[in-house]
């Protein structure tokens, strides 16, 4: 089954053409990267299909509701995490859990669940702005998490983060219950999408170029590395 | 208690937890008015014939902790969510935005009542200042002034993006109130260009109102309009508003 399923999406801002006329599909439990450059269209596609922009013209169906007519019904369904952060800099972890929670009628089990999962309990009296960059993700996913959603929108989940906090949130997207889950992360490490990704979205210039699992890209282009197979897309698709 | 209830409920109250905990929320909005009051009023209470016309001054403090915790503190706060994307990640749970407004609005509403009863409590209990004896007629007053700044706080700022293009808005709204209103300077004794100026400030209009219910004067129609047509305005700003596509992030 489809999770997404988007055909011929456009968008422009002031007569210029940011996104033009995708079409692609997303099946159920599959983690796929969207890559590109700055200024290509990742985050604009991201919040439309989370339901924050409108498009100029195409179809969307997100878990088989119609993006436009059932926004509110989608809304409750997915998690998403914003690449600004947007959580108040003064509230601690515990109230903010609380605050989700009473949006998506969240109960203590869940909560409770939700702490050990992400091992927050030594923060949950910390408020947000206390927090290393590292804390901050993990604790912004755990709030995308929280209501056990089949869909998750990531917009660049472990930008500035060391490795070993990168690896601690990659753990934590993909570990436990959460294989079944689809997500849609937006990214500028190469090295995630070859080693996390099951699938990746290449934009450039507000286009699919490429569709495809990072290894049959590889294959295709007869790279070792993903990190060489996005040059070659992006930079064939300059000249 | 319905989702809604119990989410609005949950947010108002993490609201006020903000509020008190940002540095520079509480402070210059509730304890500063406060402050100056008590400044102003022991000054004057060296004189017992100025105690007994300092009752007038209650109102005037009134009116300003409603334009800074309302206007102010409120719309910045608005302006300051939609872009640290507080505003947008909270879009994106079922809150509805009706709802999310509401929670701005009963926000605005608790601590601007707060100040209403500091102002009461440090005239009545510290300067033993004759209050109004028509106090149920000014509550209600102070509410629905209240709520008139709520609705120009809102409007306004919905136009605002970023704290870039609202502070100027906010810094030079600050200065106006504070010196075209009538509640520093007096009116009469300025230019007549800067009278203009002072007839179409809303802060005027709902000082005067303020004053005659605290003294049970009946009401000049010309304030009442005035506060009407900035009602009447508002709601084209917020007309304005809901007609532009929803990318306003």
């Amino acid at each position: 089954m489809d999770i997404i399923n988007v055909q011929d999406l456009t968008k422009s801002y002031g007569g210029r053409t940011v996104l033009d006329r995708l079409s692609f599909r997303i099946p159920a439990g599959e983690t796929v990267a969207v890559v590109g450059p700055n200024g290509t269209g990742k985050t604009t596609m991201l919040e439309i299909l989370m339901t924050l922009r409108n498009a100029d013209s195409g179809s969307i169906r997100i878990m088989d509701r119609d993006l436009t007519a059932q926004r509110d019904e989608i809304r409750s369904k997915i998690g998403v995490m914003l690449q600004e952060g947007g959580m108040y800099l003064y509230i601690k972890l515990k109230e903010a859990l609380d605050l989700f929670a009473s949006f998506y009628n969240v109960g203590r089990e869940k909560i409770r669940q939700t702490i050990d999962y992400f091992e927050l309990e030594p923060y949950l009296n910390t408020k947000y702005h206390k927090l290393s960059g590292g804390w901050k993700q993990r604790f912004l996913l755990a709030v995308a998490f929280l209501h056990d959603p089949d869909l998750l929108f990531l917009d660049e989940p472990t930008t500035g983060l060391d490795p070993r906090a990168t690896r601690l949130v990659w753990e934590k997207i993909r570990g436990g219950s959460r294989k079944d889950k689809t997500i849609l992360v937006s990214t500028h490490s190469m090295e995630e999408v070859d080693k996390y990704c099951d699938r990746v979205i290449v934009l450039n210039g507000g286009k699919i170029v490429e569709n495809d699992t990072p290894a049959r890209i590889r294959e295709k282009l007869n790279v070792d590395y993903f990190f060489d197979a996005y040059f070659q897309l992006i930079e064939g698709e300059k000249s | 208690m319905n989702l809604s209830t119990k989410a609005i409920r949950k947010q108002v109250w993490v609201d006020l937890l903000i509020f008190f905990r940002e540095p520079f929320f509480a402070l210059p909005i509730l304890f500063l008015p406060g402050l100056f009051f008590v400044v102003y009023a022991g000054a004057m209470a060296k004189s017992a014939a100025s105690m007994e016309g300092f009752g007038q001054y209650i109102p005037i403090y009134m009116v300003l902790v409603v334009f800074l915790t309302v206007f102010f503190n409120i719309g910045m706060q608005y302006v300051t969510d939609k872009q640290s994307g507080i505003f947008k990640r909270l879009l994106l749970s079922p809150i509805r935005l009706s709802n999310l407004v509401l929670t701005y609005a009963i926000k605005g509403m608790l601590i601007s009542v707060l100040g209403f009863i500091e102002m009461i409590a440090i005239a009545a209990l510290v300067f033993r200042i004759p209050l109004s004896e028509h106090m149920p007629a000014v509550f209600l007053a102070f509410v629905i002034i209240a709520a008139v700044m709520m609705l120009i706080s809102l409007s306004l700022h919905g136009f605002f993006k970023n704290t870039r293009q609202q502070m100027p808005v906010a810094i030079i709204g600050f200065q106006y109130v504070l010196f075209a209103s009538g509640m520093i300077l007096p009116v009469e004794k300025m230019p007549k260009i800067l009278q203009y100026l002072v007839y179409i400030n809303p802060v005027y209009h709902m000082n005067l109102v303020l004053l005659r219910v605290w003294f049970g004067r009946p009401q000049n129609w010309v304030n009442l309009l005035a506060l009407a047509a900035w009602v009447a305005l508002s709601l084209v700003f917020l007309w304005i508003q809901k007609r532009r596509p929803m990318d306003r992030s």
